[in-house]
């Protein structure tokens, strides 16, 4: 309970989805619209405990994010999802190299989304 | 209250289809000796009789309109529509807010009487007076007891008093 | 489960509008710049986001077809195409489809199978010859899946696993993978291999050095214990072991189960193409080909032919009851920050309230002060939050430009025509309802500019021009309106053609002596020009009363300003807002009306030697040496007034269309914003009212249409008592 997720998607009604179903499992959700934005809103807000965050976005793309936050000692440990749409080795490849801790692959219900969480939320 | 409203709205669908001439449930209310009913499910709401702000260049049965609850309802007096002679306003004097689809509009009427039930076997078509009298505006003629209801047609009433093109109108409710 | 995000399909259809927009635009900037990476990525992305929502909510046509788009452009962005304007051409075609699908299934209407086959069958074999190496990769995958699953169910399992070492660093913990175990069945025997931890003064602690072997027992298959390991499996080593060996019966019915769980089943020919046995081209053009079931069927004599009607009219009757469900609400999004604000605010209003409430409770009039203060404040804090609520519905004009560049492109290629478009103050913010509103009116003037405006390249070259012609689209704030101009350099209007045309056709008269602005103006009389064909002005007036009209229902105005030989320009002035306008209001004997604030001029106690007749009847005021006509409302409107005398009453000089009329009126009551209300939501609209409002006493007071009345003054009222 009292958990922070930080959603980062670039498309508004992805964003509204996810947010709606965090908020309801008891999430204090925190939105972004791309990289950039999450980075800027991490630098100076609450310590997140889970990142879930697209890879396709203007300005910085989900590999990229992931890398910046694993950078941050904040985000060393803190599991960070991405969503994709497809699941291709490369792409989940690539977000494990930059540090991401799993992925969820669209379309996804929002049962398959907090199932995810919970699996690599610490309680 | 979402819910509500939807039942209400699936009702008048449901009653619009049907028509008053399958019997059912009538608000009553008299211009002077003659009594008149409107069906039940299509009256939003009773209220007093309060002063309309009037509109410019309508048609004398267009009372005016009224602010309910920061809609902007057009006040139709039946008296007039109907061509009666009009009468001072008494206390009784009420406003019946009907809902015909989206449209909202009040008719001034001398008095409210009763909720009846008229059953569909009670109930006969609107007698033709040829040109002598004008019966546009009746569903039909209904018997409560040794009580005589007109039954309003309120589609037509309505559309008729406040559409603009009343024919254009009338042509599109008879092919709903 | 997946109907949890069927709330938000409204807030999908308005973002994929708008990435729609991005690609239109995209692939129309393309055209010029085809090595542009970063505008192709753009693209990519808007086609990528719809797919990826689409998706969420089921709407596997519309993702299917996205798809076949997004391969092809991601294609090109990496360079293994290259944009060609038959690719253009071809995404362009995509797009219209793709909205056309997209729109169907908002509406639930049918769609045009054929052209949606046709299209994404070029679009495949416009991506084909690449793609084939990815649908062998698919191919590998699946066989390697499908082997590592082939194992065969049991109860116990012995699990040795040894994560590798970076796992904390993904933010992975072992931890969290016993407890999902633990949840699946019974975790017994878990023994800690800690060979390969190195001595103390060696040790990261940040890396993992430790392997376990457990034994679980569980009723779930394989498979779920597989997915437990998902993130990690190729990066672990790690086995999983059945110790028991299960009936073959239960194994078949549990592969049973797999094979029916919770994943859509695929589609065969997305099998086909999977397996590398067709070809994504092939098996579109298949699809082309297809029969519909019904039909099939019917062939194959399993139904009848009446069977098959009546299934269809069934689904017909299902979908049309879907259909009537789907609301036609609209939404808008808002920025946070905008909403942060107007929390604030409102939180104010509820601290000014409670003190104003606090005082009233023990008023004394030695604190009329204060309350004079807390007044002002919650007067400052009501118009705050009325400027906030109402920027909520403000948005960019950008978003009625977007359509432009691919209209003039068409008209320029329909025309033969060499048109550039220039667009400027995108970024002018105004009411969402207006934006909405103007698209027609401008499409109309910007087809007016390219069809009839601008000449065709010989002709402009003769005339010393340059070949290609410019259509300016500009947007601008001016006051409390927003002002639109759509400006070309093209031929112009002549004023003597126009002025004989209006005498021909008895708008004028010969003797009448009109301003250049008003001869231009004739062109906005309905039917001007369709009678004849005036060879430079051709159909220019056709359909300009219809422009008119749209603007001044909108509350705004159209001007024009040509110059014979060098262009025309169009100026729009539209109100910011339809919600909310300034009114004064005045008083006709009990009535109380208003008149929109940007109409008034002044207002004047008119003194008896200013006010002049002609020919017995019409009054004239002097003002400042202009004889302005005298419109008495209450004439108009046919009420009782207080005063008949100009004298006694006072006059608004107004403003309409650039022609001036002094409006007389009782009394003016004050100056005020008020909200506008629909008259015709319940009624319909009523001559020289542009709509109602509530007055302070919840009484309704009407907004006066200042043109509106102005022709009742003149014609008389179309509806009489």
């Amino acid at each position: 309970m009292g958990k922070t997720a930080l959603i980062v998607d670039d498309s508004p009604t992805m964003r509204q989805m996810v947010a709606f179903t965090l908020t309801n499992a008891g999430f204090t959700v925190v939105e972004a619209e791309h990289g950039k934005d999450a980075v800027n809103k991490v630098a100076a807000g609450p310590k997140m405990d889970i990142v879930v965050t697209d890879l396709n976005m203007p300005e910085m793309d989900g590999i990229a994010l992931i890398k910046e936050l694993r950078k941050l000692n904040a985000f060393r440990f803190t599991p960070i999802l991405m969503l994709t749409t497809e699941s291709a080795a490369e792409k989940k490849q690539a977000g494990k190299e930059a540090g991401a801790t799993g992925w969820i692959v669209k379309p996804f219900n929002p049962e398959i989304l907090l199932k995810t969480i919970a699996k690599v939320l610490p309680a | 209250m979402s819910a509500a409203t939807t039942d209400k709205e699936f009702k008048n669908f449901s009653r619009h289809a049907a028509s008053s001439l399958d019997g059912g449930q009538f608000l009553t209310f008299s211009l002077g000796e003659e009594l008149y009913g409107v069906d039940i499910l299509r009256v939003q709401e009773i209220k007093g009789y309060t002063a309309v702000t009037k509109i410019p260049n309508t048609p004398p049965h267009i009372k005016g309109v009224l602010n309910l609850r920061g809609t902007i309802v057009p006040i139709v007096e039946l008296r007039t529509k109907f061509g009666m002679p009009t009468i001072d306003y008494t206390a009784f004097t009420v406003i019946i807010v009907v809902v015909v689809q989206d449209k909202v509009m009040g008719l001034v009427v001398d008095a409210v009487s009763d909720v009846l039930d008229i059953e569909k076997k009670d109930i006969q078509s609107a007698p033709d007076f040829g040109n002598k009298v004008d019966v546009t505006f009746l569903h039909g003629i209904g018997k409560s007891g040794d009580k005589l209801v007109s039954l309003l047609d309120i589609d037509r009433l309505l559309l008729d008093s406040t559409g603009k093109d009343s024919s254009k109108d009338l042509s599109m409710a008879a092919a709903a | 489960m997946s109907n949890d995000f069927a709330q938000f399909q409204e807030a999908f259809f308005e973002e994929a509008a708008e990435h729609l927009a991005v690609v239109e635009e995209g692939l129309l900037e393309l055209e010029q710049h085809p090595e542009d990476v970063d505008l192709l990525n753009k693209i990519f992305r808007s086609a990528h986001s719809i797919k990826g929502t689409a998706g969420m909510f089921g709407f596997n046509a519309v993702a299917q077809f996205t798809h076949k788009m997004e391969t092809l452009l991601d294609l090109l962005r990496n360079r293994q195409k290259s944009v060609s304007p038959s690719i253009a051409d071809l995404l362009l075609k995509a797009t219209d489809c793709l909205k056309t699908l997209i729109q169907a299934t908002k509406t639930g209407a049918t769609i045009d199978d054929e052209t949606v086959h046709r299209l994404a069958g070029e679009l495949a074999s416009a991506s084909a010859s690449d793609s084939q190496a990815s649908v062998i990769d698919v191919n590998r995958k699946v066989a390697q899946s499908v082997s590592a699953e082939n194992g065969d169910g049991d109860r116990t399992y012995i699990i040795t696993w040894t994560p590798p070492e970076w796992l904390f660093q993904r933010g992975l913990d072992p931890l969290q993978t016993f407890k999902e175990l633990k949840s699946i069945g019974v975790l017994t025997g878990i023994t800690l291999d800690m060979s390969r931890l190195p001595g103390l003064d060696c040790i990261d602690p940040e890396k993992c050095y430790l392997s376990w072997t457990m034994q679980l027992t569980t009723g779930k298959d394989l498979k779920v214990i597989e997915s437990i390991f998902e993130f990690i499996r190729e990066d672990s080593m790690l086995s999983i072991e059945p110790v028991k060996a299960m009936g073959q019966e239960e194994y078949a019915q549990e592969t049973a189960a797999i094979s029916g769980g919770n994943e859509t089943p695929k589609q065969l020919g997305q099998i086909l193409v999977e397996g590398g046995l067709v070809s994504p081209g092939e098996l579109d053009r298949a699809l082309g080909q297809q029969k519909r079931v019904g039909e099939i069927l019917v062939e194959q004599k399993v139904v009848t032919q009446q069977q098959v009607e009546q299934a269809l009219q069934k689904q017909r009757q299902q979908e049309s009851v879907a259909q009537a469900k789907k609301t036609d609400a609209t939404s808008i999004r808002v920025d946070t920050a905008k909403i942060d604000k107007l929390i604030n605010l409102v939180g104010e209003l509820v601290i000014t309230q409670s003190m104003l409430s606090d005082l009233g409770s023990r008023f004394e009039m030695r604190q009329l002060p204060v309350l004079l203060e807390r007044m002002v404040e919650l007067e400052r804090n009501t118009r705050e939050i009325q400027e906030r609520v109402m920027s909520i519905r403000m948005l960019p004009i950008g978003t009625a430009f977007a359509r432009f560049p691919r209209l003039v492109r068409d008209l320029a290629a329909k025309t033969g025509k060499k048109i550039q478009l220039i667009l400027s103050g995108e970024e002018t913010e105004l009411d969402k309802t207006v934006i909405e509103s103007i698209g027609d009116p401008l499409t109309h003037l910007v087809r007016n500019s390219a069809d009839h405006g601008l000449e065709p390249p010989e002709e402009r070259l003769d005339n010393n021009k340059q070949e290609v012609g410019t259509i300016r689209l500009n947007a601008f704030h001016e006051g409390g309106n927003i002002c639109i101009t759509v400006e070309d350099d093209g031929r112009g209007l002549n004023r003597d053609k126009i002025l004989v045309k209006g005498i021909k056709q008895g708008l004028i008269s010969e003797s009448d002596n009109l301003t250049d602005e008003q001869i231009y103006s004739l062109i906005f009389k309905p039917g001007f020009s369709t009678a004849e064909k005036v060879s430079d002005l051709s159909g220019r007036g056709v359909g300009m009363d219809v422009v008119k009209r749209n603007i001044e229902a909108l509350g705004g105005t159209i001007g024009i300003k040509t110059v014979f030989g060098k262009g025309t320009t169009f100026t729009l002035k539209l109100p910011l807002t339809l919600a909310i306008i300034d009114g004064m209001t005045v008083r006709v004997g009990k009535e109380t009306y208003i008149v929109p604030l940007l109409s008034i001029l002044e207002s004047i106690q008119p003194k008896a030697e200013s006010i002049k007749t002609v020919v017995g009847k019409g009054e004239l005021i002097n003002v400042r040496n202009t004889y302005i006509p005298i419109v008495r409302l209450y004439e108009v409107f046919a009420s009782e007034p207080q005063y008949t005398d100009p004298k006694e009453a006072i006059l608004l000089i107004l403003e309409t269309e650039g022609e001036r009329v002094a409006v007389m009126v009782d009394e003016i009551l004050g100056q005020q914003q008020v909200v506008i209300k629909s008259m015709e939501q319940n009624f319909h609209k009523v001559e020289g009212i542009a709509g109602a409002t509530i007055l302070g006493d919840g009484r309704v007071g009407f907004i006066v249409d200042v043109r509106g009345v102005l022709e009742i003054a003149r014609h008389g009222s179309p509806v009489t008592a």
